[in-house]
């Protein structure tokens, strides 16, 4: 236990690094836009190419890590984790840089870049920083819900300003879902806006659990827009001693019974659920069974 | 009222229709070649190589080793084999990982027994449990 | 006036109609449901607990036992969650094999809510037909995975075992003569006036409700959403498919009912053509190495099971073992609208609205 590296360090290292890379990128295509002329083309038939070479990169990435697994592990997880969350840095990078620009320009720029980064692909042919070059690619490379993100950025701006969301980015290794996280304070204030918006309308609770990071507590839910057919996720860290967060009952129904999961197995509480009760587990349990320190009341029966 | 006479009418059909229900503590019931059954160990095969037991999801499996009698060979032979069915659940796994086929899975899979005890089965009676091997395996 | 009095009424834990163990307290006001609370937890296990000290692979026995009627899609999701998170690509005949085994675990386990249902009505004998043919397809699973219920089949990035000899021709047999039992099933008991003056107008919700509350599956689609997984996110290769989505309107237990045995028919289509385009070679297990490792980092699929949406959520700190492993149970989110349903019903509706949602305490309770 106590040489385990909490997932909440690893992303912050992640974080740290993917976006030292990101704003050398950034940099790199500033010089690479001057020189080429803007590529129109359809959004449809980039994205797609790209997702192949997502596909593609990922492939050779197993490839390798079958390979090295056991020689670079370190550099290995460098790059896995940087993978882990690309988007983040591309947005919050792209958040700096036009904050002030209109949002087609916006869209406008996303689209140079994918292509500018296509060019820089086929270009470069080092072979021995390769998975170095993998990991750089997959930082640029866009995703098709890379709309509904800017979507969701703008009208939550609109709604709430735009401080309100920590991080916002996509997911690759969750089938790219956006992931927004928030401060718990904001956590229902954000949920109604999204709830509530006409052009977002997530009217659909798909799930919520939490999960203890030994550091913090997580909550995680996923909402879904039938109407729209988006996806969304939704974090919100929490202290671990007295994790508290609003609920959403008030919103989503369907809310009540996962939130009493996840106080009866985890001890967050739920302020403002009518119905919050340790669902599994009986009123007397002692202890929160899904914490990572968590001691048996019982010794088990063992049979010997 | 037609509803009911047709569902008469049905029921009535499967009246000369072949029995499909199991004579099953008469007659033996017929299993599949693939069935997960109780486990047969090969003591001859084992080379001690404890990756039942690691992968083993529920921990059921204990095992020992002791030194080859033969001093000229070098490895481990296996000492006991201890299987516990009372949380065993068949999950063929440690037949999966085993590299010789040591353990293999039969068809047989009556376990009754009076005593909580009696469900512990150690590499004698596996050993001995040599009925409808599964002929099939992943090797 | 007849003075009644509210009674106090304990349903379960152990009522058959329940189908497990779930218990309901009651309030009864004559014959009117007054006030009505579930409460579950009795067969609580704690996979997800055990699952933070176990490898990828072990995990794999465990969601056998959540939804114990069709074990295929649960093994499914959650080899489908580490597929995601690690990028391990799968070979497509064992995509293949696992769509066929998935749609028949399908079909046995809406088979066994209808035998079980219609048994709940007081319809003895459909149960008996029901199981007949379920019991077929448990055959063909057993031999294709060694189990008749708890199958551990799915591995990360593959299948255990390839499919046996002659073992596609008789699921291929098995379809035309299913599709003709379903015929069987409309005169024995759908067609019945009994049957469906006892469950049209019975157990209805709107559309909103239903999104409100977090239903899926059947529950869903019987107030006319579009909310089949297999149609609006598509995995495996679903894509490959003709088939329709079973959409009703109604949002009663009459609806629910057409819904699942449309479904049956649907799954049968799917199968044949899986049977049709079933690449006749190749690989059935992927690029996998030994232990399993997935690459730090968080990941949530769904898939579409017989009850509903069901997925799996998996973060991973980088070693052989997840660091957390969460599953989405549908039955668990469709239960929830059981209070709502039951207020001011007769208490004779009970059990036909229970189940008609169609639960499965293991994959209530996780």
């Amino acid at each position: 236990m106590a040489d385990e590296k909490n997932i909440g360090e690893l992303k912050k290292e992640a974080a740290a690094k993917a976006k030292a890379a990101a704003l050398a990128k950034l940099n790199r295509e500033k010089e690479q836009k001057d020189k080429n002329t803007v590529q129109k083309s359809s959004t449809s038939g980039p994205v797609v190419k790209i997702n192949a070479n997502v596909r593609k990169s990922q492939e050779i990435k197993t490839k390798i890590d079958d390979v090295e697994n056991k020689k670079d592990f370190a550099k290995e997880k460098a790059t896995t984790t940087v993978k882990a969350n690309p988007t983040v840095q591309q947005t919050k990078g792209s958040a700096k840089e036009y904050k002030d620009e209109e949002k087609e320009k916006a869209i406008a720029l996303a689209k140079e870049k994918v292509a500018a980064a296509a060019k820089a692909k086929g270009t470069s042919s080092s072979v021995a920083g390769i998975t170095n070059e993998i990991s750089d690619k997959k930082i640029e490379v866009s995703s098709v819900n890379q709309p509904l993100l800017d979507l969701i950025k703008k009208e939550v701006g609109n709604n709430l300003g735009s401080n309100i969301i920590e991080e916002l980015y996509i997911n690759k290794l969750s089938k790219d879902i956006p992931t927004l996280i928030v401060n718990k304070n904001n956590f229902y204030k954000l949920a109604k806006v999204l709830k509530e918006n006409k052009n977002l309308d997530f009217d659909y609770f798909n799930h919520l659990h939490g999960t203890d990071f030994q550091t913090h507590m997580e909550v995680y839910i996923q909402i879904r827009s039938y109407k729209n057919g988006y996806d969304l996720a939704l974090k919100t860290k929490l202290n671990r001693e007295y994790p508290e967060v609003d609920s959403l009952t008030s919103l989503w129904e369907g809310a009540s019974w996962p939130e009493s999961e996840a106080f009866d197995l985890l001890g967050i509480k739920f302020n403002g659920n009518p119905d919050l009760h340790r669902i599994f587990l009986g009123e007397s349990w002692v202890g929160h069974p899904l914490r990572k320190d968590y001691q048996p009341y019982e010794e088990e029966v063992v049979s010997e | 009222m037609s509803g009911i006479a047709k569902g008469f009418q049905y029921t009535l059909n499967q009246l000369t229709k072949e029995k499909v229900t199991y004579d099953y503590p008469r007659k033996p019931i017929p299993l599949p070649d693939r069935f997960r059954g109780i486990q047969k160990f090969h003591p001859e095969k084992c080379i001690v190589c404890n990756q039942c037991m690691s992968i083993c999801p529920t921990g059921c499996i204990n095992l020992t080793g002791k030194k080859h009698p033969d001093p000229t060979k070098r490895g481990k032979i296996i000492d006991t084999y201890d299987l516990n069915f009372e949380t065993c659940i068949l999950c063929d796994l440690c037949t999966e990982v085993c590299p010789t086929g040591a353990i293999t899975m039969t068809n047989n899979f009556e376990l009754a027994e009076y005593s909580r005890d009696g469900l512990l089965k150690n590499l004698q009676w596996l050993d001995e449990n040599d009925e409808n091997i599964r002929e099939e395996s992943i090797l | 006036m007849i003075r009644t009095e509210e009674m106090l009424l304990n349903v379960g834990p152990q009522h058959p109609s329940t189908h497990g163990v779930f218990r309901l307290v009651i309030k009864i006001d004559g014959e009117i449901i007054t006030e009505a609370k579930p409460v579950i937890g009795y067969l609580h296990r704690g996979t997800e607990k055990l699952a933070e000290n176990l490898q990828y692979t072990q995990i794999i026995p465990y969601t056998d036992r959540m939804d114990y009627v069709s074990a295929m899609t649960t093994n499914y999701v959650f080899c489908h969650a580490v597929e995601t998170l690690a990028g391990i690509e799968v070979p497509e005949r064992a995509e293949y094999i696992r769509v066929i085994s998935m749609e028949l675990s399908r079909i046995a386990s809406h088979l066994v809510w209808f035998g079980t249902f219609l048994l709940d009505l007081g319809a003895v004998s459909p149960f008996l037909f029901a199981f007949r043919e379920r019991e077929m397809i448990l055959n063909f699973l057993n031999e294709l995975t060694g189990a008749r219920l708890t199958f551990n089949y799915m591995r990360v990035g593959g299948v255990k075992w390839d499919v046996p000899e002659g073992w596609l021709e008789k699921v291929k047999d098995f379809i035309p003569y299913m599709r003709e039992q379903l015929s069987g099933y409309h005169n024995l008991a759908i067609g019945n006036e009994i049957v469906q003056s006892r469950l049209k107008g019975i157990g209805k919700y709107t559309p909103k409700e239903a999104i409100s509350y977090s239903l899926s599956g059947a529950n869903l689609r019987c107030t006319g959403i579009h909310s089949d997984v297999r149609k609006i996110k598509p995995y495996s290769i679903y894509e490959h498919f003709n088939f329709k989505e079973a959409i009703r309107n109604e949002g009663d237990c009459w609806s629910r009912l057409e819904c699942r045995i449309e479904e049956i028919s649907e799954s049968l289509n799917i199968i044949e053509q899986a049977i049709e385009q079933f690449p006749k070679t190749g690989e059935i297990l992927g690029k996998v190495p030994k232990i399993i490792k997935a690459p730090p980092g968080e990941t949530y699929v769904s898939i579409e099971s017989p009850r509903g949406e069901i997925s799996c959520y998996i973060a991973s700190d980088g070693k052989k073992e997840p660091y957390r492993v969460k599953f989405r149970r549908p039955s668990f989110h469709n239960l929830q609208i059981l209070p709502k349903l039951l207020i001011g019903q007769n208490i004779s509706n009970l059990i036909v609205i229970l189940g008609a949602i169609d639960i499965i305490l293991g994959e209530v309770d996780g």
